[in-house]
């Protein structure tokens, strides 16, 4: 899409009131030529007026550009909608006062309504702290822990108190405080009446949900109401399997303390906030929990974002599944508008709206924002709050893809770009292990045409050409620097979420992610601009080939000194001519000569598919494997087969002994931040067989003779194996 | 050869077990201080703690300072003063480095340790008063090697333990101490050893242990320890055990010392040097051609590294000796040093992450030949 | 029939061929009864291992020499299965911390991006820990031992993480009774100063042309036939101090001309003869299409298991030795930078690349005759 032709041409006129465009629905078609399409929307909204996608028969306006879409311009039509150029959209701007004659009735009872219910939302909050305040300093002097509501979070403070001021989710809030209610009754039919809501046949209620939007207080508040006193346990406790089964054990009516410390009765209801979140570090924690659940008396409630963690599919099959939904717009503005009001700020409904649409209804985020907000000033207009929103804003994702071609085309470059070097960098966050990868990946960085260089020619050109991928190159080299001192030297992988929870916590410097996003993505491609296609590395032969290679370093290190580079770089190609040439050169008649030399060293075929799998250049196995003729190569295989060979040991699985367990407690604190799959427990289980590991060495394992003489030492291998 | 000593030796009597340790038992815990008036040239810090020995009470401590002048020995010193040995077991506990020490060791095993309130006094068993205070020491040794984490977690137990725990701190570098320990510590600053203090030491050693050690092994000792008096002790040690051994047990000699502390030697050193273009210092060298000769600069530089790296010295060693030369050399200018001291630290930073020696050493050849050119 | 180098491997410390004072103070140390910890360390193809293998013998006797391999699993708190292979006879025990295995690894979505280091441990600490105390716990069952002790031997100690290495100096003083280490190391410049400190350090520098010549001798005479001095020179300046690669050079050639005699062509491994092929195309042209060329080998020698510092060293001593004079340093030294930050990084190629065509705009300028101003630092 190309940009305005002339940008910032036209000013934007002075408006004769606050919101000139009020009440009014616009539709923005085509390009304009002084705004782009983002701040014609801006404009339009700043003022009041409200912007939808399609034109429908509710639009007032329809702003015109060039180029305007053709099924806009048919609908333009069919409803007979009144179309504005740009000027005339301005000119409306300026002119227009809707003032109160002009606003239709129905607005305006609408907005007084609206003001109504913020007073009365309001005026009740007041009631209840003043009610507060007064128990406080009724109640004795220490027990009660009169906190000074202003010195509170606004998240705390503006919690809801009531079912009523929960936004959103109405239907499983009442179901969940329905199951609680229920408890006592499934508890005494053995979970076996399905209920209403066919939920009382659980124990427990998993409810989902992104971020924000109340999980945690609706749990407390149906708990509370229930009659339960809740216990929380969230990622700021250790949940260990240990101290989850301890949790399970105070059940025993003679304890009445669970390891918190917090007092347990049959009135009790767990709430494990953030379940999701449970790490290497509690390890076993979620199985545990999972037992917990199937034989716990008081009702327990988890809580997580997203119920397709692979975390969680123990739990799926124990909880009932209560999904929360994000709570349309409205009823977060309402809420919003009644902090507002009560925190004595001005704001302005379509700043709210705005503020809200950026967080992505988030109350918990739009109230950060306006408690922070609220240090510095008490009236926001929309300017500032988009501003605001912008530095909180929640990011679409986009594919590799897409943002390889956006940073590598010709566009974000360009002197014209409108892009910020913090909107290039955006991009590279949209998935930081990957996109460098692109950027690096052949046909992007060399093939592109650098436009840098189209003026020139002959051999400045290719100098300069030079010169530049030489940066590029150099660039993307410091990127990876950085990259290692994000990720130290064990490779991971962490989704966005869980990386911004350790920022605070882990000493592996997160926080230059953005200079790794300048150096590995903005900047080479700010060197090389031009044209670009895709592709993806592929390095996962090097990782089995090492693998392969460790198993003839190995099995070789009966025999030889080196370690495993020195096999590779001296053993291998000594080898090579021994175990393979001759087998290209004889044929199958020195199969058994090959055979002995393998022996030797105790290589097996797989070994020697390796060997030859490691070859380079004029070794490279397909070309070595093609000079072998098949029927030496079946030859080889054959013989090998029935031939007896020495075995130097054998892996510890088929001796049946049982792993040794590295204690837990003795893990490096980085191990938090490992992925971990929790759903694998059985695998601690081994046949547990192997009692006496020297008998089974002995015959097993095949010991070189003392004598130095070799031969006899092979055959006396050949016997035991 | 000895039939009369084999079937016994697995039931070997624990006296007999015993005397083996100490024999076996490295100098340096033989002759650690054992009392803070023993430790050597830390005037300021003994004193102050012969205060707090006095009033018995005593801060949280922070000792910081280069390795090897009697940090960990002062406090273990001082522990031993303050609760006599048959104490000494309940009431200090001492971690380091090699100890497991993440957070959940923090939480845990230290956090127990303070928690427990010291039981009463009991009569000693040597007869012996001790002030025994009524706190405990935890020593965390290495302290600078704690993880962020774990230091973090210490802050609570510092404060909410106090008044029955005391914590010391030791460590290299107190910038990696994070401020708000090192805020609730007072700081002890060790200063390195001078050499006359060092050198009595050392004689005292030789002379306990029945070792030759001339002035002049000493002398090595201590210039290849640079003041770390514990790299001396264990030098001397091995130096000793390699000289009895040989049949006819020979005397120690300063070449000896040099090769035990891994120390390349002057020869092949001023040898290297001359490659790169430094004259050799006042004991002339026969150095007929230095870098002239068929052969241009860089491939002679590029095949005395290769010569060097044959020999199997460490690099780093290498460097610093290198180092030592060039920047006090007499006739290379300030601006020529500088030149060169970039280019160590440069080379000691890349060390230090891996890198390959081979390449850094030519690396340092060749630049310190072309800012010397 | 083994190859050579391992058929005529010094048994005892008699045997060995040169460091004759070295020989002769390991003798005294295993005689003497005092054994202490050691450090091996010294150049690849030395003869550290050898030499240790001897020292083992003199201390135990033949026994030694009965060697088996082990396979310990261990388990990680991640349910990872880790192996580790074990050499050991009945008075020794020998692991390489860099060989644990991650026999399950967890390859994240990405894996192709990471060079996942398959073998290293995050645990080797652990594994070490575990071991060490395992054998330091277990007498001594042989009667018929000479030496109280076991032996543990770490290779590439020089690997080993800095936990891993802090752990070891705890236990080298705890078990001093019935256990002693021996630690054999390229260099001792990763080695933290405690173990060095704890360790009697033991330089096995690489041997020198003559003595490579009498070992090479040696193996000619053992094997009846004559070596030629010409040849014997060749291979030696061709193996660069290293007696392993020189001994399996000499196999190789009489392979292909039983004679040895007349001009010997030194037949360089595959990997290196296609390094060199790779130092040849960068200087032939220098382009973006090249590069990718250019990348296209590195990739593939990267996945050949041929380690990033070895070909960036083989590539850069062939290309330094037929640029001009000027830029030699040059190469070398952007050899260093980038020798570095592949250490430091993830991803090894980014740097081998940015090298090449670092050399690339090197090589152009000095063609065209354009200084660089830039390139100094």
């Amino acid at each position: 899409m190309a940009g305005p032709r002339a940008p910032g041409s036209k000013a934007v006129p002075e408006p004769q009131c606050a919101e000139p465009l009020a009440g009014l629905a616009f539709v923005f078609s085509g390009e304009l030529s002084s705004f782009s399409r983002d701040e014609a929307v801006d404009l339009a909204k700043r003022f009041g007026g409200r912007v939808t996608g399609q034109p429908s028969s509710r639009t007032s306006y329809v702003v015109l550009g060039d180029d305007a879409g053709p099924s806009k311009l048919a609908a333009i039509k069919k409803h007979n909608l009144r179309t504005l150029s740009e000027d005339e959209f301005l000119q409306l701007i300026a002119t227009r006062n809707p003032g109160g004659g002009e606003l239709d009735e129905k607005t305006r009872k609408k907005k007084e309504k609206e003001q109504d219910a913020i007073r009365e939302g309001a005026r009740e909050m007041e009631k209840r702290e003043k009610a507060a305040m007064k128990e406080a300093k009724a109640g004795s002097v220490g027990s009660a822990k009169a906190v000074d509501t202003s010195t509170q979070l606004w998240t705390v403070r503006y919690a809801p108190q009531t079912l009523k001021e929960i936004c959103g989710n109405k239907g499983q809030v009442e179901k969940l405080l329905l199951w609680l209610q229920d408890w006592p009754k499934s508890l005494k039919s053995g979970f076996s009446k399905p209920g209403k809501n066919g939920m009382n046949i659980f124990r427990a209620v998993m409810i989902t949900g992104p971020p924000g939007i109340g999980k945690t207080t609706s749990a407390h508040l149906c708990a509370k109401l229930a009659g339960f006193t809740p216990i929380e346990l969230n990622a700021s406790d250790a949940r260990s399997k240990k101290l989850v089964e301890l949790v399970i054990d105070s059940h025993k009516p003679n304890q009445k303390t669970n390891a918190a410390g917090v007092e347990i009765s049959d009135k009790s209801c767990l709430i494990m906030d953030e379940v999701d979140g449970m790490s290497a570090g509690d390890r076993g924690g979620v199985g545990a929990l999972n037992q917990l659940i199937k034989k716990t008396k008081i009702p327990i409630i988890c809580i997580a974002n997203d119920r397709q963690a692979q975390k969680l599919k123990p739990l799926i099959a124990t909880t009932y599944s209560l999904p929360f939904k994000k709570p349309d717009a409205a009823a977060v503005r309402s809420r919003i508008l009644t902090v507002a009001y009560k925190e004595k700020m001005k704001i302005p409904a379509n700043v709210v709206d705005q503020l809200v649409a950026g967080a992505q209804s988030d109350i918990r985020q739009v109230l950060n924002m306006l408690s922070t907000w609220k240090l510095s000033s008490s009236t926001m207009d929309f300017d500032e709050s988009k501003e605001l929103v912008k530095m909180n804003e929640k990011y679409a994702i986009m594919t590799p893809f897409n943002v390889t071609y956006k940073i590598l085309g010709p566009y974000t470059f360009s002197p014209t770009s409108r892009e910020t070097l913090g909107d290039k960098m955006e991009l590279y966050f949209h998935d930081f292990s990957f996109v460098p990868l692109f950027i690096q990946a052949p046909e992007n960085y060399l093939k592109t045409q650098p436009v840098k260089v189209r003026n020139l020619a002959g051999p400045e050109k290719d100098l300069k050409e030079l010169e530049l991928m030489d940066k590029a190159a150099t660039s993307i080299s410091d990127g990876d620097l950085v990259d290692g001192l994000i990720h130290g030297s064990v490779p991971r992988v962490v989704d966005l979420r869980s990386l911004i929870c350790k920022v605070c916590r882990s000493e592996q410097h997160w926080s230059l992610m953005p200079l790794h996003a300048v150096l590995s993505t903005v900047r080479p491609a700010s060197f090389i601009y031009g044209n670009c296609q895709q592709w993806l590395g592929q390095n996962s032969k090097q990782n089995k080939l090492s693998r392969q290679l460790n198993d003839v370093q190995v099995r070789m290190r009966l025999k030889v000194s080196g370690d495993k580079s020195e096999v590779r770089q001296s053993y291998i190609p000594a080898l090579f001519p021994v175990i393979v040439k001759p087998l290209m050169d004889v044929g199958a008649s020195a199969v058994d000569e090959v055979i002995d030399r393998m022996d030797d060293y105790y290589l097996s075929k797989e070994d020697w598919d390796t060997i030859v799998e490691l070859g380079v250049d004029q070794n490279k196995d397909e070309l070595v494997l093609k000079k072998i003729p098949a029927a030496t190569k079946t030859a080889l295989t054959r013989k090998y087969n029935s031939r007896e060979h020495p075995i130097p040991f054998h892996k510890a699985q088929d001796l049946g002994k049982a792993p040794k367990k590295i204690a837990a407690s003795e893990v490096p604190d980085l191990e938090e931040a490992f992925d971990v799959d929790e759903d694998v427990p059985e695998e601690v289980v081994e046949d547990d067989q192997g009692e006496d590991e020297d008998v089974s060495k002995d015959k097993l394992i095949k010991m070189p003779k003392a004598n130095k003489g070799k031969p006899a030492a092979a055959k006396a291998k050949g016997k035991k194996g | 050869m000895d039939k009369f000593f084999q079937p016994q030796a697995p039931r070997q009597s624990k006296a007999q077990k015993q005397a083996a340790d100490s024999q076996l038992q490295p100098w340096v815990e033989k002759y650690r201080p054992k009392t803070i008036d023993d430790v050597t040239s830390q005037e300021h810090t003994v004193a102050v703690l012969q205060k707090s020995l006095l009033s018995t009470n005593l801060p949280h401590m922070l000792f910081y300072g280069p390795p090897g002048n009697g940090k960990t020995s002062t406090i273990l010193a001082l522990a031993r003063q303050l609760f006599g040995p048959d104490n000494f077991r309940t009431r200090v506990l001492e971690l380091n480095a090699s100890d497991e020490r993440g957070i959940s060791i923090v939480r845990e095993k230290i956090k127990d340790f303070a928690r427990q309130t010291p039981r009463a006094q009991a009569v000693s068993s040597d007869g012996k008063t001790y002030p025994c205070p009524p706190y405990k020491i935890i020593i965390l040794d290495e302290a600078d090697s704690m993880t962020q984490d774990a230091q973090a977690a210490l802050r609570r137990i510092m404060e909410t333990y106090a008044r029955i725990t005391r914590f010391c701190l030791v460590c290299n570098y107190v910038t990696r101490i994070i401020e708000p320990l090192a805020s609730r510590c007072s700081k002890f600053r060790f200063k390195p050893l001078d050499p006359g203090s060092t050198s009595s030491r050392l004689s005292h050693i030789a002379t306990c242990e029945h070792v030759d050690a001339s002035p002049d092994v000493i002398s090595a000792l201590i210039n290849t320890s640079q003041g770390d008096l514990r790299r001396s002790i264990t030098y001397l040690q091995s130096a000793s055990r390699l000289s009895s051994s040989t049949v006819p047990p020979t005397p120690i000699t300063a070449r000896d010392i040099q090769e035990i502390a891994g120390v390349v030697p002057d020869v092949v050193i001023n040898d290297f040097v001359a490659t790169l273009g430094v004259e050799g210092t006042n004991d002339m060298d026969i150095d007929p051609s230095p870098g002239s000769g068929s052969k241009s600069n860089f491939d002679a530089i590029r095949k005395k590294v290769k010569e060097v790296v044959r020999e199997g010295y460490s690099a780093s060693q290498l460097l610093s000796q290198l180092h030592d030369l060039v920047i006090l050399h007499p006739t290379i200018t300030a601006r020529q040093k500088a030149r060169c001291a970039l280019v160590f630290a440069e080379a000691d930073k890349a060390l230090c992450d891996g890198a390959d020696e081979e390449l850094w050493i030519l690396e340092v050849a060749l630049r310190i030949h072309k800012a010397l050119s | 029939m083994s190859l050579w180098v391992d058929k005529y491997r010094p048994r005892t410390l008699d045997d060995l061929h040169y460091h004759h004072d070295l020989t002769a103070r390991l003798k005294s140390l295993a005689a003497s009864g005092d054994f202490p910890h050691m450090l091996f360390y010294g150049p690849s193809g030395a003869g550290k291992k050898t030499r240790i293998a001897c020292t083992l013998r003199q201390l135990f006797g033949p026994g030694v020499e009965k060697l088996r391999i082990d396979q310990r699993v261990f388990l990680t708190p991640s349910k990872r299965k880790l192996d580790l292979n074990v050499v050991q006879s009945n008075f020794h025990i020998e692991i390489t911390p860099r060989l644990v295995l991650h026999s399950r690894t967890y390859l994240p979505r990405s894996s192709c991006i990471y060079t996942v280091n398959s073998e290293v441990g995050m645990y080797d600490r652990v594994v070490i820990q575990e071991i060490l105390k395992e054998i330091a716990q277990t007498q001594q069952v042989d009667l018929n031992a000479k030496q109280r002790f076991k032996v543990v031997i770490i290779n590439d100690a020089d690997t080993l993480s800095r936990d891993a290495q802090a752990a070891l100096r705890r236990t080298m003083e705890k078990y001093m009774n019935n256990m002693r280490i021996i630690l054999c190391a390229n260099s001792t410049s990763k080695l933290i100063a405690p173990i060095k400190s704890r360790c009697l350090l033991v330089r096995v520098a690489a041997p020198s042309s003559e003595e490579m010549h009498n070992a090479l001798e040696y193996v000619a005479k053992r094997e009846k036939f004559d070596l030629p001095p010409e040849a014997s020179q060749q291979i030696v300046e061709d193996s660069n101090g290293n007696l392993r690669k020189a001994i399996l050079v000499l196999e190789a050639l009489k392979m292909q001309s039983p004679d040895l005699s007349g001009p010997l062509s030194i037949a360089k491994p595959d990997w290196e003869t296609y390094c060199h092929k790779v130092a040849d195309m960068i200087i032939q042209e220098q382009s973006p299409q090249r590069v990718m060329d250019v990348r296209a080998k590195l990739y593939e020698l990267l996945s050949h298991c041929i380690p990033a510092t070895v070909i960036l060293k083989t590539v850069a001593e062939r290309v330094v030795d037929k640029v001009d004079e000027s830029i030699k340093a040059d190469i070398m030294h952007w050899a260093a930078i980038y020798e570095v930050r592949m250490r430091q990084g993830n991803k090894k190629i980014f740097h081998l690349e940015a090298w090449v065509v670092k050399v690339m705009s090197l090589y152009k300028h000095s063609f065209y005759g354009i200084d660089l101003d830039d390139f100094e630092e």
